[in-house]
Formats: structure tokens, sequence, C-alpha cells
């Protein structure tokens, strides 16, 4: 298994795709801060966009990781179907649940490397550019001096990360079910953006106007605890995080053991 | 090219599970839409009357923003091609020019679009004549309200559906094609709006310049936020519904022209000088 992890992110790290992937995450995170800092100079009170309110702004910059997730799944899939890759691996003996696992490890650790990247460039880009508030500023935006705000938005972003990552994963595991089952990666990808994007609302809209059963199924879905993010605060914060882990490891566990029983008994051709 | 269209129409109609679902989407949606406008204001006294019919003719006029989302699924059905290379390899050896193997995609997605929109459009007569008391006020209202909207609304469909097309003959891999133009229609919108709101503060020429560009979002026909967004904050207000005026269809038909012209003539020309192994 380790090996053939060990192949898997070989072939992934060798693509230009993976090289193309981490340099458009900088130049997102790189534009994310550059319209922020324009936003300083055309704000009426400057200091107030600093680096504790750029840092605190990424909770709306969380719900992007979960179609994000479907970019870095593909990078490890390479359309295995259409170029029937798939029969090599299975005809050389390797167990599917080997080649399934492998791939999904994979792309979590691409995907890692990715946040990392993102996060990464956004804080130093944002330090460099923004800069911290002076003490009249940020007493009046935060009620605290300069350093305790940065270290507040700093756990703040800590939170939004331990909150929206098992849903990224729940994401994930989706993505990658999807993959396996439907032979036309585009479909899949569709349907994965239809499953994260579409019905959510739709289930919402519905549960308002037609049975609340609706708006049960809502409150299971992956981007709910994103809508909700934004009032999941003080007391609410710890029933917000099991909320999100219990969705997000419900949805990871249930499409891994959907995607590994209906890979088992597939034929490839 | 119209045995071309014919062919593609074939082509992209056998993947019959995908259309199915668009056409059942289509046609079951509306229902769910007048039917809440049945039931939220069946205990209102104004129920049976012609007013909520006028606001269930406004949902469908609102609705037609969602017209861009549609496209995509059915540009991915023309698209669609195991061995995108070998197909488009066929026509090439067989004589038929390049621009003549895209345009026919276009008009083969054009055809199945609309009448998917079509489709919609009936349910929701059918489905407004059979709930709704005041139904005899439908006629009035649709011939007063959607020849406009339709007139403003159609060439973005089309236009989207233009550039999902493009999207996914110039990338070589389609799902970031379908990742990039979901993002654009969504996020790339919010940040339009953003984009222009900071702008309105600044007034050196680039902001000048990144405002014109932010206008240009085909989704800013559907929703005037841009046109009414100043000093005082954001005014949302959905275009469709508030009496458009022939400026409006006019606005509608430039920039659907622009978007639709550019990537396919890009497409075009990339195609041109692509090989096809």
């Amino acid at each position: 298994m380790v090996k053939q992890i060990h192949a898997e992110w070989y072939k992934a790290v060798h693509r230009p795709y993976f090289r193309n992937l981490i340099l458009a995450c900088a130049l997102l995170s790189a534009g994310a801060v550059a319209m922020i800092y324009w936003l300083r100079d055309a704000a009426a009170v400057a200091d107030q966009v600093n680096l504790p309110f750029a840092v605190a702004s990424t909770l709306f910059l969380m719900v992007v990781g979960l179609y994000f997730v479907s970019v870095g799944a593909d990078l490890v899939y390479s359309d295995q179907f259409k170029f029937n890759t798939l029969k090599n691996e299975v005809s050389f003996g390797l167990p599917r649940w080997a080649i399934y696992l492998s791939r999904w490890v994979v792309s979590l650790l691409v995907l890692l490397l990715a946040l990392a990247v993102l996060a990464g460039i956004y804080l130093a880009l944002s330090a460099l550019l923004l800069g911290m508030p002076s003490e009249a500023t940020a007493l009046e935006q935060f009620n605290l001096s300069p350093n305790d705000a940065l270290v507040m938005s700093l756990q703040a972003l800590a939170n939004y990360i331990f909150a929206s990552f098992p849903l990224w994963l729940g994401g994930l595991s989706l993505m990658l079910c999807l993959m396996f089952l439907i032979f036309n990666n585009t479909f899949a990808a569709f349907s994965y953006l239809a499953a994260v994007a579409v019905l959510p609302p739709m289930l919402k809209e519905l549960g308002n106007y037609v049975d609340p059963v609706f708006t049960h199924m809502y409150h299971l879905t992956l981007s709910y605890p994103f809508d909700i993010m934004n009032h999941a605060t003080g007391p609410q914060a710890a029933e917000h995080f099991l909320l999100c882990w219990g969705i997000g490891l419900g949805w990871s566990l249930v499409s891994t053991v959907v995607g590994l029983a209906v890979f088992q008994r597939m034929e490839i051709k | 090219m119209g045995s071309l269209v014919r062919a593609e129409l074939y082509k992209a109609l056998q993947h019959r599970w995908t259309m199915l679902f668009l056409l059942a989407v289509c046609v079951l949606l509306p229902p769910l839409v007048v039917g809440n406008f049945y039931w939220a204001v069946r205990y209102n006294p104004n129920a049976g009357t012609a007013k909520a019919v006028g606001a269930a003719v406004e949902a469908l006029c609102m609705g037609m923003g969602l017209g861009p989302f549609l496209a995509l699924p059915v540009a991915v059905m023309i698209a669609d091609d195991p061995n995108k290379s070998s197909v488009l390899k066929n026509e090439a050896v067989f004589g038929i020019r390049r621009w003549e193997s895209f345009l026919s995609r276009l008009i083969a997605g054009a055809l199945i679009g609309l009448g998917l929109a079509a489709s919609v459009i009936l349910s929701f007569c059918l489905t407004v004549f059979i709930l709704m008391p005041a139904r005899l006020a439908l006629p009035a209202l649709i011939t007063e309200n959607l020849p406009t909207a339709m007139l403003i609304a159609v060439p973005l469909w089309l236009c989207s559906g233009i550039l999902a097309l493009s999207m996914l003959f110039l990338l070589k891999n389609s799902t970031i094609a379908v990742a990039l133009y979901t993002a654009f229609f969504s996020f790339g919108y919010l940040a339009a709006i953003l984009l222009h709101v900071i702008a309105l503060n600044d007034s050196s020429p680039s902001a000048q310049v990144i405002s014109f560009l932010c206008s240009l979002h085909p989704f800013n026909i559907f929703w005037r936020i841009l046109f009414q967004a100043d000093e005082t904050g954001l005014s949302v207000n959905f275009a469709l519904f508030y009496s458009p005026g022939l400026a409006d269809i006019l606005h509608s038909w430039v920039l659907a022209l622009g978007w639709s012209v550019v990537p396919s003539a890009l497409t075009c020309l990339v195609l041109r000088h692509r090989e096809f192994r």
C-alpha cells in the first residue's frame, strides 16, 4: 500500500498539471490579497483594512475549498477510464481497495499541499502589504490591542479550517466515488458540482415551501455548515464543530464505502 | 451544414440518461415554483386573484437568470466524446472545415438548449392553468412580460452556451473547463461585484477600467446590481421584471454578441492550428 501511495504521488506531482495548479493557487491568493490591498487604498478608514481583518475575512473563502477538492481529485485521478490504464493495475493483481484508497490518500496529500500554499501566500502577502493596525484602530475595530487582535484572528482562522476540513474531506470522498463510478470524467465532475452547489439550495427551498423533511435533508448536506458558519461563534461554536465533523465524516465514510463496494464488482474492460 | 447538425444532435441525444434528467428538471421545477405561489398564498385573499399569477410570472422571469447553468450540461453532452480528437480527425479528413465542425456543434447545442427552455415555459403555463383559480389572467400577463424578457434572456443563454462549448474545446481537461465555467458564473460574478464596489471609491483610471470590465459580465443583464451601486450602498434590483425597455434589449444583444463572437473566433483559430492525431 505504501509503495502504491508512493507511485501515485510520483505520478501526480510529475505532471505539468500539478505545477500549474500550485501556480494557480499562488496567483489566486495573491489576487485576493491584491483586492483587499486595493480596498485599503480606496477605503474611508484605511487602517481598518489590516492584517487581522484580512485573516478574519478568510471565513468567506472556506466554502471555495469544497469546489477546489474536485480539481485536486481530478489531478490524481487522471482519466483512467478514458485511457484504460486501470486495466493494467487490475490485471497486475493489485487489490481494488488499494487502488481506490491510494488515490484517496494522494488526493488528500496534494490538497493539503495546495492548502499550505494558499494559506501561506495569503498570510505572507497580507502581512507584507497590509500590516498591523495602530493601537487606536485596533481598539475601535476589535476592542483589543493590535497583537491580541492578530492572535484572535489567527485563532479564528484555525477554527475555520478545523470546522471546514471534515467537510472538504467529505467533498473529496464524494468526488472520488463519483469519478470511479461514472465512466465519463466530465459528467462525474458535473454531478459533484450539482450535488454540492445545486442540491442544497434546492433542498432548502423545497423545505420552505413543500415539506419540512427537505429541510432536514438540507441540514445534512455538505454546504449547510458553511452557510451557518457566520453565526457559529461563542457558545454555538462547539455545536457547530460537532455538526461539521459529523456531516463531513459521514459523507466521507458513506461515499468511500459505496465507491469501494461498486468498484469491487465493476467490470474493467 | 444541415446534415452535420443532425449528426451532432443524434450524437448528443445518445446521452439518454442525461437528457432525460435535464428534461425532468425542466418540466418538474415550474410546478414546484407555481405550487409555492398557490399554497403560500392560499390563506391570503390574493390567492385567487391575478396577483398570484403575476407573482408566478415574475418568478418565471427571475428563473431566466439560471439559464447559463443549464447551458453547461447541454454543452457537455455536445462536446463530450470519449476520443474527442478522433471524431474531429474523421471530420477533418473527410473534408469538413474546422469552423463548420464547431458551428454545427454550436447550432445543435443551441437547439437542445432552446428546446429545454421551451419545455420550462410550457410546463409553467400548464401548471398555472391547472392549479391557479385566476388562470385566465395568464395570457395577458404572458404577452405583456414574456416577449421582452425572452428578447433579453435568450441571447445571453446562447452566448453562455457558446462560451461553455468554447471552453470545452479550448481546454484539454474538461473537468477544469466545467469548474472554471461554474466558478465564472458563481464566484466570478461575486468577485466582479466586489471589485466594482471597491472601484467606486477610487477615481483613478485603472479603477475605471476595472469597473468597466466588471460590467461586461453576462449576469449584469439579469441583475442590475452594478448599475445601482453607489456610495449609499448596493441595491439589488432584478432587471427582467422592472419593466425592461429597448435599452436593456440592445445592451443584452451587444453583450451577447461579444461573448459569442470572441470565444468562437478564438476556438476556430485554435482548432485550425491544432493537430489531430
